[in-house]
């Protein structure tokens, strides 16, 4: 293993922490924000904006964009009422998951009839889902059973008195012998009547844990609940509850827990790699690494090269007993010109460039040959491969079908920018903000060409974090799928004549996203590929969407902020014609600030599943999310 | 208020005044400082598990999936790193351990585990189209290293056939476009087409 010390570590950090504090810039958040509340922006705050554009004559590629930012801005201005009608209901939110939530659950999980009654006004009114009509679908080892109100039974549904609503609740509470989470969320919030305390909002109820059996359940409800609030000290002291009527319930079992962790077991948690829990916040980064897994040495087992921004390569070699030890020194994973610069790039995948029958490496900025499985030698000069700062991924494929594999680079916008120039943060649907993808042409001899223009295949000058190649259609040339941060995402047909057409309008799978990962895969193995892609999604965004609509801003910019948390997306097909979406549809969206995803057969029945990964800056379990 | 607004946005002071400080309740007018101020952002946010129910309906299991980490993940890549058969998770992580690696638990299947070797097409088969067949029911994979973020996975299709003891039909369409068709493969085994040839390399798999 190689040692890794905390003071070298840190002197590797302090060292190159310049470059990476900007490095990877705050991804998808900006657009929402920007797009709800810069557009509410105050007047004072146009003429500051003005100035940025003065400053930025000495850079002629941001500059035309950034005017044009800033006439978006200016033109699109929130009412003063909404924002601060906005600002009062987030408040009331905050108060009511935060405070009351806190209490609401305590007496839930305490399964404490009195406690749960205590929260409802004496006049209260409420109706629970009386319907025998469960709808239920299954999938391997889980079930789901759901069913929703329906006006048919609202008499008997009514609640006669408030303690009923609370022995209903115990009850579903006693159904778990343990709870691990539970989750009082506002997904809506209305003010009925101006300047009155009473809040309409639709509240989710989350519960995950064991049933007596100890096998895996999880209850979920959805209800429309009333709540008079006129200070503070009532949420916790006094009846809060004017209404509860139950819209929506789900459970969810299973027999057993389909996965089991063995970081440990194998020994992947000695991997030298940082973890932003274990660092002081002047040391945490958005990113840290990427890897690629492949059976390199042709011994049956799977190994993992790990690129990452500290200064050194790092190849995780399957080894006895199902453990993994670090063995890049060993097989001579060492680039022969200078160190890997940080922050350089994190490209890492596995490729036969040489069909020589051993997959070869691109670690960071270098190509290593792998001479039969035994050690690796750097031949980056001799490929003429030019990696430039801040590759963010590669995507291996042969996409003129020579029988020589090509090498797609993913970059977004530099985030080392001129000297000088003031360059504002990213803006919705913003072309032209950087480097181009690349595509490399592998023309034998161990040589590749950047033939990204004559392909016609840079996907425009996007912000892209993930690509993937798919078939679009049904010849053998494969296509390209490229997901962009704060745009549209791109489409490539292969044309099979070594060119690609950027069908992203016809398709209608480009979205108006702020994508992080993409993956594709035929989900019905019906021959026409699916695309899942992750996005944003902002349960505060959508409810502060329910507050504002297309007439509040200038044209075409409130779809944009509907795309900028509506989630991530699945776009699907059963004929050549265009994509349809069916992500929020299938419930399949709501996943969080989502990163890579990936098709897998976990259960494995022949249809690929689906494995979403979520979650951006994590500091503190006790505070309040962002 | 705790959600990030925008760099240049202002709240009133009654507002301000009104902020629940005391339970943690904040305000920023830059949403990019808060990850640098240590506020959580979109933070503890749980990995999910949707499991296909058919029709591209899914069941989300995250709930039983013993893999819904809270570790602001970033990247997944399915690997079969016991060969048995089944398809495990590694997950890449900013936090909460780096990289962390999931067995599959699933109660046992049948599997097909698939290596492809080109001989006119590139050697390791990546942009081959495979399509399966048995009992009139169809499974079609391709061969793309790369799907998600910051990850590829290995050049193999672990490919799960439920109860099926064998598949009637594999049809492989080459990046050359060429067409080959293998007849009667026994599930649970490990096994390497070769272009253009009609032998099949074949390893048993000990399914655990």
């Amino acid at each position: 293993m190689k040692p890794i010390s905390r003071s070298s570590t840190t002197f590797d950090l302090m060292k190159h922490h310049r470059f990476l504090s900007c490095a990877f810039r705050v991804a998808g958040l900006c657009i929402f924000s920007s797009c709800i509340i810069n557009l509410g922006c105050t007047q004072n705050s146009k003429s500051e904006k003005k100035g940025n554009v003065g400053r930025l004559d000495s850079n002629p590629v941001v500059s035309s964009n950034a005017e044009q930012r800033m006439k978006e801005y200016a033109e699109a201005a929130l009412d003063e009422k909404k924002q601060e009608f906005i600002h009062q209901s987030e408040h009331i939110t905050f108060e009511i998951e935060r405070v009351f939530g806190k209490e609401w659950k305590s007496a839930f999980k305490a399964k404490n009839v009195a406690r749960l009654t205590d929260f409802l006004l004496p006049e209260f009114a409420g109706k629970v889902i009386k319907s025998k009509d469960w709808k239920t679908k299954t999938a391997s080892v889980v079930s789901e059973k759901s069913r929703t109100f329906d006006e048919s039974n609202a008499e008997t549904s009514k609640l006669e008195k408030p303690v009923n609503l609370a022995e209903y609740l115990v009850e579903i509470s006693k159904k778990f012998e343990s709870i691990s989470q539970l989750k009082f969320r506002v997904l809506k919030i209305k003010r009925p009547i101006d300047d009155q305390p009473i809040w309409s909002c639709k509240v989710l109820i989350d519960v995950v844990g064991e049933d007596s059996e100890k096998h895996p359940q999880q209850f979920e409800s959805e209800q429309a609940v009333v709540f008079e609030i006129r200070n503070k000290a009532e949420l916790t002291s006094h009846p809060v509850i004017a209404e509860w009527n139950v819209e929506k319930e789900i459970w969810r079992h299973s027999d057993r827990y389909l996965m089991e962790e063995v970081t440990e077991a194998t020994l992947l948690h000695e991997v030298p790699l940082l973890d932003n829990w274990k660092l002081d916040l002047e040391f945490t980064e958005q990113y840290w690494f990427q890897y690629a897994v492949e059976d390199y040495d042709l011994d049956g087992e799977l190994d993992i090269a790990i690129a990452s921004n500290l200064a050194y390569p790092i190849l995780m070699q399957h080894s006895r007993g199902n453990r993994y030890l670090e063995t890049a020194a060993e097989r001579n994973v060492i680039p022969i010109e200078g160190a890997i610069k940080v922050g350089s790039s994190f490209g890492c995948a596995w490729l036969d460039y040489d069909n020589d029958g051993y997959p070869d490496l691109i670690l960071g900025n270098k190509l290593y040959h792998n001479n039969r499985g035994l050690e690796f030698t750097d031949v980056t000069f001799e490929s003429n491969l030019q990696f430039q700062r801040e590759c963010m991924g590669i995507n291996i494929a042969d996409y003129d079908c020579d029988g020589l594999l090509d090498i797609y680079m993913l970059y977004q916008s530099p985030a080392v920018r001129p000297q000088g120039a003031n360059v504002p943060e990213q803006w919705v649907n913003e072309t032209n903000t950087g480097y181009e993808n690349q595509l490399w042409k592998n023309i034998g001899n161990g040589k590749f060409k950047n033939v990204t223009k004559v392909a016609n295949a840079g996907g425009g000058k996007r912000h892209t974090h993930a690509a993937n190649w798919f078939f679009y259609d049904d010849d053998a040339f494969p296509d390209l799928y490229i997901a962009n941060d704060f745009g549209k995402n791109v489409l490539l047909r292969n044309k099979g004549d070594g060119t690609f057409e950027d069908i992203s309008a016809e398709s209608q799978a480009e979205g108006y996203s702020t994508s992080m990962g993409v993956s594709t895969g035929d989900l019905n193995n019906d021959g026409k590929t699916e695309i899942y892609v992750a996005n944003m999604y902002s349960k505060m965004g959508r409810r502060i969407i329910g507050q504002v609509s297309d007439d509040d801003y200038p044209e075409g910019i409130y779809p944009q902020i509907q795309g900028s948390c509506a989630g991530n997306r699945l776009y699907t097909r059963s004929d050549d014609g265009p994509f349809k979406e069916i992500g929020e549809k299938n419930l399949i969206h709501d996943v969080g600030w989502a990163f890579g995803p990936t098709f897998m057969d976990v259960d494995g029945d022949g249809l690929l599943d689906i494995y979403a990964t979520t979650g951006f800056m994590s500091f503190d379990r006790e505070k309040p999310d962002g | 208020m705790t959600q990030p607004l925008d760099r240049k946005a202002q709240i009133s002071n009654d507002q301000l005044a009104e902020l629940d400080v005391e339970n943690g309740e904040f305000w920023v007018d830059n949403p990019f400082k808060m990850p640098e101020n240590g506020d959580n952002l979109s933070a503890y946010e749980r990995n999910r598990l949707y499991l296909n129910a058919g029709n591209l309906d899914f069941v989300n299991a995250s709930f039983a999936s013993a893999c819904d980490i809270d570790s602001d993940s970033r990247t997944a890549v399915a690997m079969d790193y016991d060969n048995d058969g089944d398809e495990d998770l590694l997950v890449g992580n900013v936090g909460g351990g780096p990289m962390r690696l999931f067995r599959n638990n699933r109660p046992v299947q049948n599997s097909l585990k698939i290596r492809l070797r080109g001989t006119e097409s590139n050697k390791q088969g990546i942009g081959s189209r495979l399509t399966l067949s048995s009992g009139g029911k169809k499974i079609v994979r391709d061969l793309f290293p790369a799907n998600g973020f910051m990850g590829s996975g290995p050049c193999e299709l672990v490919i799960g056939l439920g109860q099926t003891e064998s598949v009637d039909e594999i049809t492989i369409r080459w990046p050359t476009g060429k067409i080959q068709t293998v007849e009667g493969v026994k599930a649970n085994a490990e096994i390497v087409i070769t272009e253009g040839s009609n032998e099949i390399e074949s390893k048993t798999i000990d399914a655990k």
